[in-house]
């Protein structure tokens, strides 16, 4: 699923011990770049997370597993609660189906349905459809440096570029200067209002790489909601070809 | 003879006849004033129906009706269009593309039917582009591609219809002679960006008490009021595979129609701009909307398109718009009643006063009969009487109706909102009456109607006298 | 006694001239008769469009979920307590008090989606709100219907040719089929049978614990299913818990608004509690009212938001839920107010001419009353008691006669036809325009004719007081 893609470009964005060493004699595209290469330059993956939604008076947490391929493929599948467990989401190109096992349907997915937050989560359609890139669509500039969590980070701000397909105005990232993880990032609207807000947090080695293994979004105007995403596994470039990702496997995997 | 008669009694007790006329003329100015309103009322909304909405004649493919689907589009166009441009009838017509899709801004989403048009053509068949709001941008326009045109409504869904208290709000509120003190309050909110008129409302509500409100809610409001023009808007809708694709467009302008439901959904982009998203070359029709020089050409027009149009359906403005329709047929079987009933109301006045008079005039019309005029002749000076008196009365009504009205039409009445002050959401409507000719002549007609049946009864009544009886009369 | 005195004379004076008594008299009948004859027409017409509006749609009072008029979305529910609507239907002046679940998600069906609105009700108390029951297509005129009854040579063709016209249309009644195809009743007694046994279509309605649906005719015909067939639907629910689940359609409801026709999924409360994981949860108690005075409204959602456990559900009144519709009325029923002014005028001067004329012959009277002694204020009482009288007679027998008219049209009201009429037919309701009953405006009409009398009591009064004998006299 996208937002499976979504988060692992965060993830990915952010690791890296690799680049370190050139991050001073490098310009902020640069960075920004390289640390988005890193995402496109990693051919597969998979990873298992889990997703839990907050809301005054109630929260839910759902687990799954996802492939991803280079950026045109991914397939995930819920693992938990029982109720939701075999749903499975392809992505092939812009097509999106789903299939549910409990009705043995398989749907493709219309625009109307985009607008609801993917499985009632604050991922708005936007994260999920469409991939900006952060690269391409924004034209950015270092604005200082700032101390997040006890790391020394690039306070990047990114401007939406005129002819760019997003609907943000503007997003400020702080990259840490060291492993290039994305510890915080604040979306913009284009009048200058913050809408939604992103942390990364707990820092570990997973496959190797050095990765934010908590990210937060929490929505501005109602700060009682949440959504965490948890990254239990990950493994990079594990070989997966482009046939796995069909809607005969939508039913088969696990 | 006996009309000079007739119409020298009637002058005689002037008191009396200027009761009379009085009434009719009060009563018909009023009656054609509340029919004026009504009528014109009723033609506003048709109006809008047609030059906003639904333009006279609307054809789409047969399916596309029941499932708004991309790749249903009107099928033949090209055939279509030729044989609308060969009808005599035709005033004008465009194409469009119709898609249901969803617009995204960073705050809020909403379901849409985005239109992709031509903006000259489009100006000439509808006047939409003559409703954008005060401090609403600008209508679409060709040379500006990635524009997109919205409802006030949209706006305030998408929140892109905000409040800021600005130097220019305080400027314009000092201005218009708002108070120091009103004004002082609210420099505390200057500055602050509320996204939506609920939310402006509620802080407002919190600093001012309701009377204050009252009077001046609706003037801060309005002063605050900031659409957020040049804005982002995301459009994702289908391509003719059927796959979610997305583009964006920016905030031209505003537009408000007296039909919140159309407003709603409705948004317009170019159409060239629109294809590049769902994939194209080519653009796609899905509807064709055809405006006549005349508005009952609609039924003929429609059969004569129907025989040719194949897989499409050709509906006229009655099936499109059935409410304004249903509003129309409403109106005239109030009109009847509504003068039925003054009608005959009037008819009792009259004959009553005309009996009293005629009670009043026995000495004289015993004297009359004595003298030797016959029954026929007193039959028909009393009718004269009464006639000339309602006419004189209906005269001076319908000239001063057709002048008040006239007036009127040109100015407007303006209903503000029904609803208590600043809450109102009826916002200021106005009326231009509308009396025609063919409602003069059938009240001139109903008036005479009522004058000559009125005037049977006391005629009668004026006969039966017997003139020794008479003659005796105190 | 002087007043019983005066009330003597003035009560002779009435009757030494009957002709202009009764012609006075008749007047104010006249003018209190119309007066409360059209405001019974408008209040009634008006109220029946009103009502019909309120029972079938809106109800006259919701309970909902504090949050859920600006968001009605499926997590803004609340939950089902039987004790409570007991209690309220048990309420002075309710009617009925009817359960909603109601929210969006998508159906599907083939290679077809779509997005729909799913009402959950129970079967049985909705009889009582919208009933759907009979909007349930019953017959249904297609291609196959039209061959059929060609092939069987049962009806005429130009009985068939008004079939064929309306091909693809469907009815819930066989008196609506006729009604559209323009049957005679000569067509009716003959043919209409076999009409109806070629277009019939299998339907039928939800049980109570029904786990099928009703499916909207326009949506049926996109998803193409019929009775029999299953439809998928999918969403989200309760606290965004995926819902999904296939339903076996029971029946096609036809609704008169295309809009809703072609969205609409109906289903029982527990099958939507069940599909979208709200177990136990509504999003509206609708309830009925026997009027929508402001009174029984007022008392009636105060008696009810007492009853309510907690603040987290509140009862909002018709007007409140629907403001738009509400000021139109209160602008429609201006503009009715208008007409019976001018009405009013009318009626004023009916009276006022008659005065007048009254006056002007009674003039030498009260010229040699006043030169043989009489005081004028006497004389003023007195023709002020005859107008009061005149007035009291003329209002009795006016409202007197109005009401075998207000009962008539209130039993046997005007039948609407045309558009109009088919168009309220459509909805299920009653196509007439009734008077109102009893109520109070018929003693405000008598009000304000009175003191339209005592308006044109002033007339002769002052004359009185200006009167110069000799001039009177020479009258």
């Amino acid at each position: 699923m996208k937002t499976g893609c979504a988060i692992i470009l965060f993830l990915l964005v952010q690791l890296s011990a690799m680049n370190a060493l050139f991050a001073q004699q490098i310009s902020v595209t640069d960075i920004v770049r390289k640390a988005d290469e890193k995402f496109n330059g990693e051919k597969s993956s998979y990873s298992v997370m889990s997703m839990t939604i907050v809301r005054p008076g109630w929260q839910r947490t759902i687990e799954f597993k996802s492939w991803t391929l280079g950026k045109d493929y991914a397939l995930a599948v819920i693992t938990a609660p029982p109720k939701e467990a075999g749903q499975t989401f392809l992505k092939r190109g812009s097509e999106m189906w789903s299939w549910n096992p409990s009705i043995s349907r398989l749907i493709k997915l219309p625009p109307s349905m985009m607008s609801q937050g993917w499985m009632g989560s604050d991922y708005t359609n936007d994260d999920i459809l469409k991939e900006s890139s952060v690269v391409n669509d924004y034209t950015h500039e270092i604005a200082g440096e700032e101390n997040i969590a006890g790391r020394l980070c690039y306070k990047i701000r990114m401007t939406a570029k005129e002819d760019a397909s997003i609907v943000w105005g503007r997003q400020i990232q702080w990259i840490d200067k060291k492993d290039f993880l994305v510890l915080k990032a604040e979306l913009y609207d284009e009048d200058g209002y913050l809408v939604r807000t992103e942390t990364g947090s707990d820092i570990r080695i997973m496959d190797g790489r050095m990765v934010t293994s908590k990210i937060e979004l929490v929505p501005e105007e109602e700060p009682e909601n949440k959504t965490l995403i948890g990254i239990l596994e990950i493994k990079f470039n594990a070989p997966v070809e482009e046939s796995f990702f069909s809607q005969q496997n939508m039913k088969r995997v696990r | 003879m006996i009309g000079s008669i007739a119409w020298k009694n009637v002058w005689r007790n002037k008191k009396r006849s200027l009761v009379v006329i009085v009434a009719v003329t009060l009563g018909i100015i009023a009656g054609v004033l509340l029919i004026g309103i009504m009528e014109g009322w009723t033609k506003q909304r048709l109006h809008n129906a047609i030059y906003n909405e639904v333009s006279h004649i609307q054809i789409h493919n047969n399916e596309y009706i029941k499932n708004e689907e991309i790749n249903l589009t009107v099928s033949n166009p090209d055939e279509t269009i030729h044989s609308i441009d060969s009808l005599k009838e035709i005033s004008g017509w465009v194409k469009r593309t119709k898609l249901i899709a969803m617009a995204n801004t960073p705050w809020a989403n909403t379901g849409v039917i985005i239109y992709g048009v031509d903006a000259e053509k489009e100006k000439r068949i509808t006047e939409i582009y003559r409703e954008i709001v005060p401090e609403g941008g600008r209508y679409l326009d060709n040379q500006s591609p990635g524009d997109i045109l919205i409802s006030d409504k949209t706006a305030e869904i998408l929140k892109l219809k905000q409040y800021m208290v600005t130097d220019s709000t305080i400027e314009s509120l000092k201005r218009e002679k708002v108070p120091g003190s009103v004004i002082a309050k609210l420099e505390t909110l200057k500055d602050t960006r509320f996204r939506s008129p609920k939310d402006f409302r509620e802080a407002l509500r919190q600093k001012f008490n309701k009377k204050t409100l009252d009077r001046y809610g609706l003037l801060m409001t309005d002063k605050a009021l900031d659409y957020r023009i040049r804005n982002k808007v995301q459009i994702t809708c289908s391509d003719k595979e059927g796959n979610p694709v997305q583009g964006i467009f920016r905030v031209c302008g505003i537009y408000k129609t007296t039909n919140t439901g159309f407003d709603q959904v409705a948004v317009f982009v170019n159409d060239k701009e629109l294809a590049k998203l769902y994939g194209g070359n080519e653009i796609l029709t899905h509807e064709i909307a055809i405006l006549l020089d005349d508005i009952d050409d609609a039924g003929m027009v429609r059969e004569k398109l129907s025989r040719i149009s194949g897989d499409n359906s050709v509906r006229t403005w009655k099936e499109l718009a059935p409410d304004a329709a249903l509003l129309n047929d409403f109106m005239i079987l109030y009109y009847f009643i509504f003068i039925g009933i003054i009608m005959l109301a009037l008819a009792f006045g009259i004959i009553n006063t005309m009996l009293m008079a005629i009670l009043e005039r026995t000495k004289e019309l015993g004297m009359l009969m004595a003298i030797g005029m016959n029954r026929k002749r007193i039959f028909t000076m009393i009718m004269l009487e009464t006639i000339f008196l309602t006419m004189a009365g209906a005269v001076v009504g319908i000239f001063s109706g057709w002048a008040i009205s006239a007036a009127l039409g040109k100015t407007g009445i303006h209903f503000s909102g029904w609803g208590e002050g600043f809450e109102a959401i009826g916002f200021a409507a106005r009326v231009y009456p509308v009396v025609t000719l063919e409602f003069f002549v059938f009240t001139a007609i109903m008036v005479i109607a009522t004058a000559i049946i009125s005037s049977i009864w006391p005629a009668r009544k004026a006969l039966k006298l017997n003139p020794v009886e008479a003659l005796r009369t105190e | 006694m002087v007043m019983k005195d005066e009330f003597k004379m003035a009560w002779r004076n009435l009757w030494r001239n009957r002709r202009r008594t009764i012609i006075t008299a008749a007047s104010i009948f006249f003018a209190v008769f119309f007066a409360v004859i059209m405001r019974s027409y408008q209040l009634g017409s008006y109220d029946h469009m009103i009502n019909n509006l309120l029972e079938s749609f809106t109800g006259y009072i919701q309970v909902q979920q504090v949050k859920y008029q600006d968001n009605p979305l499926i997590d803004n529910s609340f939950d089902y307590n039987d004790s409570i609507t007991a209690a309220i239907s048990e309420i002075d002046r309710v009617v009925s008090v009817t359960p909603h679940l109601e929210s969006f998600t998508l159906a599907s069906s083939g290679t077809q989606t779509k997005g729909v609105a799913v009402i959950a009700i129970d079967p049985v108390k909705e009889k009582n709100f919208s009933d759907p029951e009979s909007k349930l297509v019953k017959y249904r005129i297609t291609e196959e219907a039209v061959r059929l009854l060609k092939d069987a040579k049962a009806i005429p063709d130009g009985v068939l040719e008004k079939v064929k016209e309306n091909l693809g249309r469907s009815y819930s009644s066989s008196a609506r089929l006729a009604l559209e195809l323009g049957l005679t009743d000569e067509d009716h007694e003959g043919f209409l049978p076999e009409i109806l046994k070629y277009t019939e279509e299998a339907n039928g309605f939800l049980a109570n614990d029904d786990n099928g649906i009703l499916v909207g005719d326009r949506l049926a015909g996109y998803l193409k299913v019929a009775v029999g067939d299953s439809v998928i639907l999918m969403g989200q629910g309760y606290h965004g818990i995926s819902a999904t689940g296939i339903f076996p359609v029971r029946g096609i409801i036809k609704m008169p608004s295309p809009e809703i026709d072609n969205k609409l999924i109906i289903m029982t409360i527990p099958a939507a509690q069940q599909f979208f994981d709200a177990e136990g949860k509504i999003t509206a108690l609708v309830v009925n009212l026997t009027d929508k005075s402001n009174r029984t409204i007022k008392t009636a959602k105060a008696r009810i938001n007492a009853m309510l456990p907690d603040k987290n559900t509140t009862a909002r009144t018709w007007s409140e839920l629907n403001p738009v519709l509400y000021q139109q009325i209160q602008g429609d029923s201006q503009s009715g107010q208008a007409m019976l002014g001018v009405l009013y005028f009318i009626i004023f001067f009916g009276i006022f001419g008659t005065v007048l004329m009254m006056v002007s012959e009674r003039k030498r009277e009260f010229g040699v009353l006043v030169a043989i002694g009489m005081q004028k204020r006497k004389l003023k009482r007195i023709v002020t008691l005859e107008m009061l009288l005149l007035g009291f007679i003329g209002l009795v027998c006016g409202l007197l006669a109005s009401i075998p008219l207000i009962l008539y049209f209130y039993y046997y009201p005007v039948v609407l036809k045309g558009d109009l009429g088919n168009m309220m037919e459509d909805w299920g309701w009653d196509a007439v325009m009734p008077t109102a009953w009893f109520g109070a405006y018929f003693y405000w009409q008598a009000v304000i004719v009175a003191l339209m009398v005592v308006l044109a009591t002033i007339y002769p009064i002052r004359k009185i007081g200006r009167l110069k004998e000799i001039e009177a006299l020479k009258a």
